[in-house]
């Protein structure tokens, strides 16, 4: 049976194909599993976008979002807090399934890349 | 199909059945052979990939067996163009021409754009084969048109292929000993185009016919001379007469020596040289595309954004792009996009919205390629029919950019986060600053000359965040990497302009480990004449533009500000007698005033209006999105944004959380630490496990106050 290693996906995430869950680059948190969005491993908070863009003025159109049209869901790892993703979406939108990974194809994948370059360099894969 | 009615036959006419064929052919003639008219073709516009090899590709390309010799062509060939181009540029009226806003190219006999200009905007290197193919289509056996050498052809109706009726092409095939070889283009965005407001992008045209010129594929010269006839048609159909003429000039020019220089390429060496390297350049442009796509993981990746207007109106139309990728094969979906919109010209053509993928890739992924339709014949699209992403021929599209901006956006990260898995081969940035924030104008200038188009502030868009370092500041627009923004006293010498500031302003970007570049708050008044028609083209007054990738924030809002001068002459006063209290920000004008007048801020979008001397009008074009979380970003490079007023004090301790001696300057290392980690740990606290955030989170439809255009579909969430 072949033995796989991690790959990475994001600045902050990757995939353990051995045991097929999300970690976290940073503190090594098991997230979830690799077929599901990591987001479902994540914690998740509805955040004022005000608290990181400051009004210039009292108006309609202050320089900062609409808090009634625009919300920051910030996900972050449940282990070290590294805010791992923000998304921009109205109030109560869906939360978009940003990563599906096709689990099977990325162990392929890395069986022929590792082939690929045991071939190049004359080792063994 | 009904034959003639009996009663009409005459005496001794043929049989029934004969009768019947004979009416078959009589209407297939008149409606196959006798069109009404020549509408774009929907197998043009639908279809992405290449045209087949001809028997004189196949000829050629059996015939060229040396691969340096095809190289050597083809760089000359490149070169051929990109000294056309800086020739255009030179020789161009249009602002247009002088910003870099436009494109030289080499086409196939068949029409497929097989090499184009470098430098300029690469987005037309990508939706520019669709007129020529349908120059090819409709006029070669036309026989009141036809294509001979000497022939001269124009467009700059994107229901025909294009970015926008803004945007005018020039082509003229290239014959040799009788045998159509090529095409040479040159396109540029001219602006004007007699459209209901001035500078040829119009937000308060309600209908295609409100756009101004619509010109299909059509012969305006013989013997490389325009009729002047047809040409005097077009000037009298803008507002910019003598913009017109001269640029239709200096884009034949440059199309002439186009031809003449790929013809002494030809008397070098062979005909069969020239058709084998463009057919090589598209062939093994699009094998190397999908050749790339198959060292990536397979999946399916999705973003979505919104667009905050419909140009006339505040309301959040959704953008959805889905790349799904297995092996070579990447197929690109908006499903859940919102509709078109019948009577806005926010609309897309689908070959703009696909030229956008493959201006993505030739700009931010893959640039060592030639630009060329190969790229985009590479993926396949499946766009919703009636959605803004694949409007019909009647919804007008003069602003089409504005919808495409988010796709191009959505595009990106979906690109950047399919992409890091390679990192060694890619350079995954944030997104881009993407809208169109300008400002345009029309009147009679300080001189008593006509005076109608755009100005250039939309290409000084703030860089994204690079994965190791902050990005550029007023870099480029995101469809033109070599753009400029120009010297503004040019501006103010043509138009009735003072512009009293121009700056990189404080709080203007994506926050993240690194950040997005700033970009330029622009502040126009007025000068010199008693008004001027001014108006505007943006989004993000209420809903951010872009967002920022792997935990990084994008841009803020950014509407437009304008203020009303009580009189000139008391805003004269002003500048003379108390030039230290002008402001010169809005933020400014909105705190201390410093003007005699009034200020409001309004949607980014605006319809020409007359403005008064003295008054002025402040629009921010924005940043570029951050890379990672703001925590991890270098204190000391948040001291050096507090230093170079990139950033407020608020934003470094709200945002980046950094301790500091406020007079000097000075980090405080260890309380920064402990900051950062009281945030994170606050972050964990405040925060919900996926089902407990959804439960709260979820709605089963939009707001009610906001209204809404497009999916609202829980079944595909997270």
């Amino acid at each position: 049976m072949p033995t796989y290693t991690r790959e990475p996906i994001t600045e902050y995430l990757e995939v353990d194909l051995e045991t097929e869950t999300w970690r976290c680059r940073r503190c090594d948190h098991e997230i979830g599993p690799a077929r599901e969005s990591y987001k479902r491993g994540l914690l998740l908070h509805d955040r004022d976008p005000r608290e990181v863009y400051p009004a210039k003025i009292d108006a309609e159109y202050s320089y900062a979002p609409d808090p009634e049209w625009c919300r920051l869901v910030e996900c972050c790892c449940p282990g070290c807090g590294t805010q791992v993703e923000v998304e921009y979406l109205p109030p109560g939108h869906p939360i978009t399934h940003d990563v599906e990974l096709d689990v099977d194809a990325l162990k392929e994948r890395q069986l022929r890349l590792r082939a690929r370059d045991a071939a190049a360099t004359g080792e063994e894969a | 199909m009904n034959p003639p009615p009996e009663t009409l036959v005459a005496p001794g006419a043929p049989a029934a059945t004969d009768r019947e064929a004979q009416a078959e052919a009589f209407f297939r003639e008149l409606l196959d052979e006798r069109p009404v008219m020549y509408g774009p073709s929907a197998a043009i516009i639908d279809d992405n990939r290449l045209s087949p090899r001809s028997a004189a590709d196949e000829r050629a390309l059996a015939s060229v067996s040396d691969g340096v010799e095809v190289t050597i062509a083809q760089n000359r060939l490149e070169v051929i163009l990109e000294s056309a181009k800086e020739m255009l540029e030179q020789t161009g009226a249009a602002p247009g021409a002088k910003w870099g806003d436009l494109t030289c190219g080499l086409y196939s006999a068949a029409g497929d754009l097989a090499l184009a200009s470098s430098s300029g905007v690469v987005v037309f290197a990508a939706c520019a084969s669709a007129p020529v193919k349908h120059i090819v289509k409709d006029w070669i056996d036309e026989p009141t048109v036809g294509v001979r050498p000497g022939d001269v052809f124009y467009h700059n109706d994107a229901r025909y292929g294009g970015v926008h009726n803004a945007d005018q092409s020039l082509f003229i095939p290239i014959f040799v000993e009788g045998e159509l070889i090529a095409w040479a283009g040159a396109t540029i965005h001219e602006g004007e185009n007699g459209a209901t407001e001035p500078g040829g992008l119009s937000p308060s045209a309600l209908s295609v016919y409100d756009e101004g010129l619509k010109i299909s594929p059509v012969k305006v010269a013989e013997d490389y001379t325009f009729r002047r006839d047809l040409v005097n048609l077009l000037q009298n159909n803008v507002r910019d007469p003598l913009m017109q003429l001269i640029d239709m000039r200096a884009k034949l020019a440059a199309c002439m020596r186009i031809e003449e220089r790929v013809k002494e390429v030809v008397a070098d060496r062979s005909p069969d040289l020239v058709l084998a390297t463009l057919r090589l350049a598209l062939e093994r442009t699009r094998d190397e595309v999908k050749r790339r796509f198959t060292e990536m993981p397979d999946g399916i990746f999705r973003t979505v954004c919104f667009c905050d207007t419909t140009l006339l109106e505040d309301r959040l139309l959704k953008m959805v792009v889905e790349l799904d990728k297995r092996g070579d094969k990447v197929v690109c979906r908006t499903h859940g996009t919102g509709p078109a919109i019948l009577d806005r010209a926010i609309n897309m053509d689908p070959t703009f919205a696909r030229a956008l993928f493959s201006n993505n890739l030739m700009n931010f992924f893959w640039p060592d390629l030639p630009r060329n339709a190969g790229y985009v014949s590479a993926i396949e699209f499946e766009f919703e029919e009636g959605s803004v992403a694949k409007s019909g021929a009647e919804c007008p599209n003069a602003l089409s950019m504005i919808a495409a901006c988010f796709f191009q956006t959505g595009m990106h990260v979906c690109m950047s986060k399919l992409a890091y898995n390679r990192p060694g081969d890619i350079e995954v940035i944030a997104p881009w600053y993407g809208m169109t924030q300008s400002m345009f104008y029309g009147g009679l200038n300080q001189w008593g000359m006509p005076v109608a188009n755009l100005m250039i502030d939309i290409n000084s868009m703030g860089g994204g965040a690079h994965a190791d370092r902050d990005g550029e500041h007023s870099c480029a627009p995101f469809f033109a990497a070599m753009a400029d923004y120009g010297e503004i006293e040019d501006r103010e010498t043509e138009l009735p302009i003072l512009a009293i500031g121009r700056n990189l302003n404080k709080d203007n970007h994506g926050y993240g480990r690194h950040r997005g570049g700033s970009s330029v708050e622009c502040m126009y008044m007025v000068w010199g004449v008693p008004e001027f028609a001014l108006g505007t083209l943006a989004t993000g007054s209420k809903f951010p533009t872009i967002p920022g990738l792997f935990g990084g924030y994008g841009g803020p809002s950014s509407p437009l500000t304008i203020f009303r001068a009580d009189s000139s002459e008391a805003v004269k006063e002003a500048l003379r007698e108390r030039a230290h209290e002008v402001p010169r920000t809005a933020d400014q004008l909105h705190r201390e005033g410093g003007l005699p007048g009034t200020a409001e801020t309004r949607r980014a979008t605006q319809t020409a209006e007359f403005a008064k001397e003295g008054d002025l009008w402040i629009l921010q074009v924005g940043g570029g999105g951050g890379y990672g979380d703001p925590l991890e970003r270098d204190p000391q490079a948040v001291m050096k944004d507090l230093r170079e007023e990139r950033i407020s004090a608020w934003v470094a301790e709200r945002v980046y959380h950094v301790v500091y001696d406020a007079e000097h300057l000075r980090v405080d290392a260890a309380a920064t630490e402990a900051a950062r980690d009281a945030e994170r740990a606050a972050r964990k606290a405040r925060s919900l496990p996926y089902e407990e955030f959804v439960a709260q989170w979820r709605r089963d439809e939009p707001p009610a106050n906001v209204p809404f255009l497009g999916s609202w579909d829980w079944g595909t969430a997270a």
